[in-house]
């Protein structure tokens, strides 16, 4: 179930756990996280974070490190026995440790059903260790594959723990306490009397929730964002009745309410549309982007002003996280609010609904622009024709590739992929190969991306298969012979 | 997506040459981006569409282009069968057999004229570094980054020996000339040498001193000479070194410029045939010191590229890595294991 606050309690361990120097490693996966939404660099960032955590540790994983240079590239099963088993197994003559914690959120965000197979079952594996303890905090929507995951480990050695079916009160009484905490500061903050909002409101807002916590956030959020106007953003979320609807539809109406305040206002028809049309461009790259961007580079990839961008976000602090600087990237606060937008049923309001495949074509095509407009031969000014990607500085790589080209040359095909557009001889796409190839290959190989180019071509090779291969054949031969 | 024949057959053909270029020039396009200009265009193949779209690209300073494939190579379907990085290669002294080792932690035998797999060598418990056939090629041996060398049958595939208990990966190893020997280079930085008919370490070579760093210390190649007495070694830091097999003791030491990660003794003279050259050991028998190895002149193959002093100008695909080099004012000739021979001319500046 989402929002019931598993992602806050792996970072409320992830912290204490850190502060009493015995966190051994965390990670959050995300699916719109670039890396954090795949299982690839999973194992070498806990060994990483391992051996900066436990100086007993470092020594060993070093050393292995050095021992097979291209560990990062073999299989999980060897990175994880080389880099983490093998290291932590080698602790035991040394001293007896306080058993270490790994935390590790929404693995249900991870791509591929085999890699978290393969992460479970070598999680399990660490039993084999003896003495030294190894602490595993695991969170997850419960996926079936994830459900059988876990069945495959003998239930003595792990523990389930299944937020929603806590019982009701304890889970009211602890909404009962943030809306308490919450509230009174923003009674502070706007000095409002001593008695608002009153217990039979609060009562009213913790039967609103639901038991959702993320719904309890979202709700104060949007009340202290409101500054001078918190009261009248109180009465919005408790207007309509809600009573007996199912939690998600709860969560779907505050979301609603806090889109409607965005965009109410003294607007014609004419001018409602026309900002219906840019929150669904922005919010919609917002949550369909494979890496969280920055206000800057996105007013960048899709070419719109920066004050635009701004100002569309502007009442949505409730629902995004966005940065004051306007370099660093927005994410948001609850991946319930993108499974709300892509899906017509839960936002019925026609004027937000944002349609996944479209909002991908229109990436695809900004990215195409931007490559064809920035990518030339020899972006960083190498000169020399033998210089080697190790031994030029990522600072020239990140000045003469900004944020939002290199999202652009990684990700491009990944939007087509997920549109409906079509691809043909003398396509945009068409003519973009034939005068870019050569310097996206070499931007991507800068990025240390090379791998990701391969596997595009591959995958446009595999969309403009034609049935009769002859036919295809016959022509281009003929096209070339004159 | 369904996409009609008519709308879409030169984009598919341009892009299946993109993914033919992109993987045939995966390794270089991945470690220096610009040889996407220079290498990768220059040994394309004369159809490829890639070549034709972007032929002008190619830099002036190289006059005449070498003569390439018409089309690509059936190279994508020899690459299969290990699962992992190849680590060496070696044929057999007939040249029927091929060995390959791997990071998978096998070695693999082909049959060198049809490329058919001959066997896969299971029993190392990690990565494969070396593979060297014996004289009679009776005998594979390998080395690992387990610590360990194995000896196998390379008729039948079946496990012979291990030699275990030492303290670093095998590099690499070497069979003496009458086969009774096995010397394998270590990370560690020592050499042992190995009477494996009776399971006796005749002598363990020492090759560096105490405070070296890890990496440099690794021993890249180990060769011994016709008549057995002598073993060379290379290692990570350019240091070239010559033993007595008999004794172990340290004859000579002396530097160049690269690592030798190819070394043998030459049947003609008191040369030791390397990647760097020819390097005269004559001084080892009339006893004149310091010596001074005699470097080739300064355009030369150096681990895939061609250099000329120190830097590195053209890299050289798989298909183009030369056997043999020579070169003669600007004109540059490398020999295949094809049988092909490529000539180059570079501009004097």
């Amino acid at each position: 179930m989402a929002g019931t606050g598993k992602s806050t309690i792996a970072r409320t361990i992830a912290r204490k756990y850190h502060g009493l120097k015995r966190l051994g490693a965390s990670f959050f996966f995300s699916r719109r996280g670039g890396d954090l939404g795949h299982a690839g660099k999973f194992f070498t960032t806990i060994a990483m974070q391992l051996a900066n955590n436990s100086p007993a540790l470092k020594d060993y994983i070093c050393k292995a490190i050095d021992e097979n240079k291209d560990i990062a590239s073999q299989a999980f099963r060897d990175q994880w026995n080389q880099l983490v088993l093998r290291p932590l197994s080698m602790l035991t003559a040394d001293s007896r440790l306080p058993p270490l914690i790994l935390v590790i959120d929404a693995l249900d965000e991870c791509e591929g059903e085999e890699d978290v197979h393969t992460i479970l079952q070598l999680l399990a594996e660490t039993r084999g260790l003896g003495e030294i303890r190894l602490r595993i905090l695991v969170t997850s929507r419960p996926e079936t594959a994830i459900r059988l995951g876990f069945e495959n480990i003998p239930s003595g050695e792990h523990e389930n723990f299944i937020l929603h079916n806590i019982s009701e009160s304890i889970i009211e009484h602890d909404l009962t306490v943030y809306f308490k905490h919450e509230l009174t500061k923003i009674r502070r903050e706007r000095g409002y009397p001593s008695d608002w909002p009153g217990d039979q409101t609060s009562q009213l807002l913790i039967q609103k929730a639901g038991g959702l916590f993320i719904w309890a956030a979202t709700a104060c959020l949007f009340i202290r964002d409101g500054k001078r106007v918190a009261k009248n953003r109180l009465s919005l979320i408790l207007e309509g009745v809600t009573n007996g609807m199912p939690t998600e539809k709860k969560l779907d109406e505050i979301y609603l309410t806090i889109l409607t305040d965005s965009i109410s206002g003294d607007y014609n028809e004419g001018e409602e549309e026309k900002l219906c049309e840019i929150f669904k461009q922005i919010v919609g790259s917002i949550v369909t982007t494979f890496e969280a961007l920055s206000a800057g580079a996105l007013a960048r990839l899709l070419e719109i002003s920066k004050e635009e961008v701004n100002q569309t976000l502007h009442d949505l602090h409730s629902v995004l996280k966005i940065p004051k600087n306007s370099e660093e990237s927005i994410h948001l606060l609850h991946p319930s609010f993108r499974d709300f937008l892509l899906n017509r049923e839960r936002c019925w309001d026609h004027r937000f609904q944002i349609d996944e495949q479209k909002t991908h074509e229109v990436t695809f095509d900004r990215c195409l622009q931007l490559m064809r407009k920035s990518l030339r031969r020899d972006i960083c000014g190498l000169h020399a024709p033998g210089t080697l990607v190790k031994d030029v500085r990522r600072d020239k790589v990140e000045q003469c590739l900004p944020t939002e080209l290199q999202y652009a040359c990684v990700y491009w095909v990944q939007h087509l992929q997920r549109s409906k557009a079509r691809l043909c001889d003398d396509s945009r796409l068409h003519v973009f190969l034939q005068e870019h190839l050569l310097h996206w290959l070499e931007a991507l190989s800068l990025l240390g991306k090379t791998s990701e180019g391969v596997l595009a071509i591959a995958f446009l090779e595999s969309v403009t298969t034609v049935s009769d291969k002859l036919n295809i054949f016959n022509k281009s031969l003929l096209t070339y012979e004159y | 997506m369904s996409i009609k024949a008519d709308e879409s057959a030169h984009l598919h053909a341009f892009i299946h040459d993109a993914k033919r270029f992109t993987l045939y020039n995966r390794l270089i396009i991945e470690g220096a981006p610009l040889q996407i200009y220079f290498s990768a265009l220059v040994f394309a193949p004369e159809t490829s569409m890639v070549r034709k779209q972007f032929e002008n690209q190619i830099s002036h300073w190289i006059r005449r282009l070498p003569k390439t494939q018409k089309n690509w190579s059936s190279l994508l379907q020899t690459l299969e069968g290990h699962s992992g990085f190849v680590s060496a290669v070696t044929f057999s002294p007939d040249g029927k057999l091929m060995a390959s080792g791997s990071h998978d932690h096998t070695v693999r035998l082909w049959d060198s004229a049809t490329g058919a797999p001959r066997g896969t060598l299971k029993g190392h418990s990690h990565s494969v570094n070396a593979v060297a056939f014996s004289p009679n090629g009776k005998l594979v041996a390998s080395g690992s980054y387990d610590y360990t060398v194995r000896l196998w049958d390379s008729a039948t595939g079946v496990s012979r020996c291990t030699l275990e208990g030492h303290s670093g990966s095998v590099s690499v190893v070497a069979f003496s000339p009458d086969g009774k020997l096995v010397a394998y280079g270590s990370y560690d930085g020592t050499v042992r040498l190995w009477d494996w008919a009776t399971g006796v370490l005749r002598g363990t070579l020492e090759c560096h001193g105490a405070n070296r760093i890890r990496t440099t210390l690794k021993v890249s190649a180990v060769a011994f000479s016709p008549d057995g007495k002598l073993v060379a070694s290379g290692s990570g830091d350019g240091a070239v070194r010559l033993w007595d097999s008999a004794t172990g003791a340290s004859l000579r030491m002396f530097q160049v410029d690269t690592v030798i990660s190819e070394l043998s003794f030459s049947k003609e003279g008191p040369y030791l045939e390397t990647n760097r050259g020819l390097l005269s050991i004559q001084s080892i028998f009339t006893g004149a010191f310091p010596l001074q190895p005699q470097l080739p002149c300064n355009i030369f193959v150096k681990e895939h590229w061609v250099a000329q002093n120190m830097e590195n100008l053209l890299w050289l695909p798989s298909d183009y890595r030369p056997t043999c080099a020579a070169f003669r004012s600007n004109i540059f000739v490398l020999g295949h294991s094809s049988g092909r021979v490529t000539f180059m001319e570079f501009s004097s500046s």
